[in-house]
Order: structure tokens, then C-alpha cells, then sequence
């Protein structure tokens, strides 16, 4: 009876995931223009990306909105629950305000910042100007539009952020109370007790976190095109136009697999230091 | 949620000064995290509810002046009135959605509480595996799937629809449903299904009569993050659908904003603001269940 139970996921996981993952892998060692039939090349298609000026860039700008979009997803959503964690009048409706934004598509919140700092009619340089400051690109300018997309990735935090107040409500009230009795102060408290305890859900968010902005696409698709030059260029979106507009479905699943093996090392390292800095209660 | 710290002093004690400031201190940022997160919001219903081409005034009213809101009954029929280029009516768009969002959130919702049981209640060789390779699961990127699931089901047929879609989610669909409906299972005391037991209840009746009645917080908390997750969905369609007849919002929505003359942003965001106001209006429902659906599923391997 129990085989019949898990027999839906052993099917979706072995047709959806497993499969599709060998699958791919195979794709990536051979030439698919998808209308003809894959032609074995071995590792040429990785080979040719050591010399693919975009993949090289498509690294870079992924990994920089990584690493910035991460610290604003998961400060930003520890913040926002830390000041939420209070039974104080009007507390409870901000927390259900700070879920609304997540449940607006990403790329209508995308167009929308683009019409805020829109180059020529934004008013955020309309501001600017009767500051008599210059003229800003914004998301026309190669050195801010990459900034810019990880800024408004923050109103992204809401899943993060209810994951969090969950966590801070399940740390027994009697820790706080017993080192309130030793005498330590708010700041001290949230050292010993509320990071500690809070630890295993930080490293949740953390992992869910990186997973899910290596592979952001919406932003760039809806707003930049991966401009200007090719400074929003995300890999997910490089991925797809060789996938679905240059019909490379080989060279596609090799830059899949790249993306993959740097998204498992990056989760690997994290919880390879995981051990230092998360507190499992009853393990010592 | 009962177990929260008291803010207040309790009565009876003399209120200092070193009270109050924290307070305060906690109030100035609540109310700098509200402007910050509804500036968006506001802005998008702004724009939505302006003349086309006058959304931009400064320094902005409380209301964009004059407030047109016909400009959604309008938007939903696609009239011209709000400069729409003669898109037609929303409602195929929308019935479409439709069918996405509710076919696959059954399918999820259904088998995900089916295999979450299994790991959360049963004992059988393999278990251990099974769970490991769904915790596996969990933290793979969905661009390595993208295109192997891409070429099945074009193998079979079924691009140009929602089906390639809907389908794996009728086969647990992702492993975070799972994981977290089993977190779920596991504190609900087993005593209770034991004594089910006693009385002869099998495990099929057991998951439906006893644990899924109790479950709604995580099944509501699963069927929104699911759900909107769907109807928000931009990717998928884009690469499975072609018909106009057959997008959902999402893609159609979007095309809207690519017109080759510039985006019309008055009716970009009357369409945006048809298309949020249901998931907005379902989330504000069960938004007490969504938040203690995550408080009991005790994230983060604890």
C-alpha cells in the first residue's frame, strides 16, 4: 500500500526530474538544432564556452545579483520579521501588507520600477533635477541598471519574510525570559538566543534563496533584455535565447549544467559552514 | 498565535521612560517598512486609475486627478477608450489562467498530501531514499529540467497548451510541497490516527477523514504560494504556448507591455491590477490560515 502512495511522485520525480536531468546532460554532449536529430560532439559544446564572451559576462552579472540580491532578500526579510515579532497594534496588518507585493508578477513590479526611474520621464529624475542633480541612465546605463534589478528584488522578501515570523514565533518565550533574569540586554538576547534558535530557518531561506536568484529571468526579460549591453544579461536568459531563439538545445543543456554544478557548489559551501554557525537544538 | 512577546509592560508596574523608547523606536520602523513595501502598490493602482499619457504629475496627488475608474470595466473589455490597440476581451485570458491555476493546484495539492503521508506515516523499505532524493529535489534548479521536459512533451504532442504545465503537478510536482506537508503531518500528534486505527480506518481514510481535516492551514498556505506561483507564471507559458487563443494572463498581459510604440501605462496597469485583485482578494481570505499553515510546519529542519 505504501508503494502505491509515493508511486505518484516516484513517477513525477523519475519522468520530471531524474529523467529530465540524465536527459539533459546527454543533450549537452551533442549538437541539437532541435529539428535534426542530435549530433554526438563530446564536450565541444563546453569547450566552445571558454571562449564565449556572453557565457563569461551571463557568469558574471548572475553571480553579482546573486550575491546582492541574497543579502537583501534574507536581511531584508529577517529585518522586516524581527520588527513584526510584536503583538503591538497594527503589527498584524503589516504583516499581511509586506506578503501583497509577492503576489504581483515579478515582471509587472519590473515595468512598474521602470516607470519610476524611467530615463526621460521618471519621476525619480524629475526629482533629481529640481535637486539640480544630473540626469540619471537608471536602467539605460550599464553601471546602474544591474544595481537597480537587484534594489527591486527586495519587494520579493515575502515568502522569506512569513518563513521567518514562523521561526521567531516558535522560539520558547522561557529562553528570553531566563536571560532576561541574567541580566542581559535586547542586543544580547538577539545574539544568544534569537540567532542561535533562528539559525536552521536563516539557513532555509539562505539555500532557497541562492537557488532562486541564480535562476532569476522575469526581470530581465520584461524590462532590460538583458541591456543595456549586455549588463543585465542573466544566465537563465542566455540559456533561453540559445535554447528557444538560436534553437542551440545542445549548447543550452551544457550552459544548464554549468548553472547547476556552480548552484550545487554554492549550496555545498554554505552547508559545509553551516556546522559553525547553525544551532541544532539537542545536538551538542 | 498566542505565544508572542508582550510589548506592553504588564499592568500593575510603574511605565519608565526606558519602556516607552523601544516602542517608539519599533513604531518609526513599522511605519518606514509600510511606506517602503506599499509605494509600489500604491503607484501601481495609481497609474492604473490615470488618463493614458497623463499618469506622471508632480508633485503627485493622493489620487491621480481625474481619477478614471472606468479605466478597468474598460481594460477587461479591451475597449479602445483606455488606448487599448483593439485587444479583445480579457475573459479568454482569464478563463484560461483559470484552468491552469486550478487544474494544477488540485493536482499539487491532491497527490503532494498523498506522498507527504506515505513519508510522514508509513514505514517501508525504501522510505529513507525516497526522502533523501526528495530533499535532492528541493535544490534543483528548474533551468536543468527546462529544456529535457521541453523536447518530451514536444515528442508528445502536447506544446501549444497548458498541459505540459499541469501535468507533472498531478505527480507531486515539486518536492517543497511535499517536504512541507510532511513537516505538517509530523506534528500532528500520532495518537490521534492511531485510534483511528483501533477502529479499523485504513490508511486512505485515515490521510482524508482525520489529517487533511486538520491540515488546511498547510494546505492553504501551499495552495496560495502554488497558486500564485502559477498565475504569476511568465516562463512556462512562453515557452509551451504559441495561440493567442490560448495564453494565459500572465503571457498575454505581457505582450501588452512589449508594443512596439512604448507601453501604454495607464492600461498596462488596469490589466495588472485585474489580474492581482483576485489573488490579492483570495489571499486576504485566508490569510490567517496561510500564516499558521507556515507556523506549524516547522521550517528549517527543525
Amino acid at each position: 500500500v505504501a508503494y502505491l502512495f509515493v508511486a505518484p511522485w516516484l513517477i513525477g520525480m523519475s519522468a520530471f526530474y531524474i529523467g529530465p536531468m540524465v536527459a539533459s546532460f546527454v543533450y549537452s554532449l551533442t549538437d541539437y538544432p532541435i529539428i535534426a536529430k542530435p549530433r554526438w560532439i563530446g564536450l565541444g559544446n563546453y569547450r566552445e564556452m571558454l571562449h564565449d564572451e556572453q557565457f563569461r559576462k551571463a557568469l558574471e552579472v548572475t553571480t553579482v545579483y546573486m550575491a546582492g540580491s541574497v543579502i537583501l532578500y534574507v536581511g531584508g526579510a529577517l529585518c522586516l520579521a524581527l520588527l513584526c515579532n510584536r503583538r503591538l497594534p497594527g503589527v498584524g496588518m503589516l504583516r499581511t501588507l509586506i506578503f501583497l507585493p509577492s503576489l504581483v508578477p515579478l515582471f509587472a513590479m519590473a515595468i512598474l520600477w521602470g516607470w519610476f526611474f524611467n530615463k526621460d520621464f521618471g519621476i525619480v529624475n524629475y526629482v533629481l533635477g529640481q535637486l539640480g542633480v544630473g540626469r540619471q541612465g537608471f536602467f539605460q546605463s550599464s553601471s546602474q541598471a544591474l544595481p537597480l534589478c537587484i534594489t527591486i528584488s527586495f519587494w520579493t522578501v515575502g515568502t522569506a519574510f512569513v518563513v521567518f515570523l514562523a521561526g521567531l514565533q516558535s522560539i520558547p518565550q522561557d529562553l528570553y525570559e531566563a536571560s532576561r533574569i541574567d541580566g542581559a540586554g535586547a542586543l544580547r538576547r538577539f545574539w544568544h538566543v534569537t540567532l542561535p534558535m533562528l539559525s536552521p530557518v536563516i539557513l532555509f531561506n539562505l539555500v532557497i534563496g541562492v537557488i532562486l536568484s541564480f535562476q532569476v529571468f522575469d526581470i530581465a526579460w520584461a524590462l532590460t533584455n538583458g541591456g543595456p549591453g549586455n549588463a543585465t544579461l542573466f544566465f537563465v536568459l542566455y540559456i533561453w535565447r540559445q535554447a528557444f531563439q538560436n534553437f542551440a538545445m545542445g549548447y543550452a543543456s551544457a550552459l544548464a549544467w554549468v548553472l547547476f554544478l556552480i548552484i550545487v557548489l554554492v549550496t555545498a559551501v554554505i552547508f559545509r559552514t553551516a556546522r559553525y554557525w547553525v544551532h541544532y537544538e539537542g545536538a551538542k | 498565535v498566542s505565544d508572542l512577546a508582550p510589548a506592553v509592560p504588564p499592568v500593575g508596574r510603574h511605565v519608565r521612560p526606558g519602556d516607552i523608547a523601544p516602542v517608539v523606536a519599533r513604531y518609526a520602523g513599522l511605519l518606514l517598512a509600510a511606506v517602503v513595501i506599499l509605494l509600489p502598490l500604491y503607484y501601481l493602482v495609481y497609474i492604473a486609475l490615470s488618463v493614458p499619457g497623463q499618469e506622471f504629475k508632480f508633485p503627485p496627488g493622493l489620487l491621480p486627478d481625474p481619477t478614471q475608474v472606468q479605466n478597468l470595466p474598460n481594460a477587461w473589455r479591451g475597449s479602445t477608450d483606455v488606448g487599448a490597440p483593439g485587444t479583445g476581451s480579457l475573459a479568454p485570458y482569464f478563463l484560461n489562467s483559470l484552468m491552469y491555476v486550478g487544474l494544477a493546484t488540485l493536482g499539487a495539492l491532491i497527490t503532494q498530501s498523498i506522498v507527504a503521508y506515505a513519508l510522514a506515516r508509513m514505514d517501508f523499505p525504501g522510505k529513507n531514499v525516497i526522502f533523501a532524493l526528495t530533499v535532492a529535489m528541493l535544490m534543483m534548479p528548474f533551468v536543468v529540467t527546462l529544456i529535457p521536459r521541453f523536447i518530451l512533451f514536444r515528442n508528445l504532442g502536447l506544446t501549444n497548451s497548458l498541459w505540459p504545465l499541469i501535468i507533472p503537478w498531478w505527480f507531486g510536482g515539486s518536492a517543497y510541497g511535499i517536504f512541507l506537508m510532511r513537516q505538517f503531518f509530523l506534528s500532528i500528534p500520532r495518537e490521534i490516527d492511531e485510534a483511528a486505527r483501533v477502529d479499523g480506518a485504513g490508511h486512505w481514510r485515515i490521510l482524508w477523514r482525520i489529517l487533511i481535516p486538520q491540515a488546511t492551514p498547510i494546505l492553504v498556505a501551499l495552495g496560495i504560494l502554488e497558486g500564485s506561483y502559477f498565475w504569476n507564471d511568465l516562463l512556462g507559458p512562453l515557452i509551451y504556448v504559441d495561440s493567442e487563443s490560448k495564453k494565459p494572463l500572465s503571457l498575454g498581459i505581457f505582450f501588452m507591455s512589449q508594443a512596439p510604440f512604448g507601453i501604454n501605462y495607464a492600461l498596462f496597469f488596469s490589466v495588472t491590477v485585474l489580474m492581482v485583485l483576485p489573488v490579492v482578494l483570495v489571499f486576504l481570505v485566508l490569510q490567517r490560515r496561510f500564516q499558521s499553515g507556515f507556523l506549524h510546519s516547522g521550517l528549517g529542519g527543525r
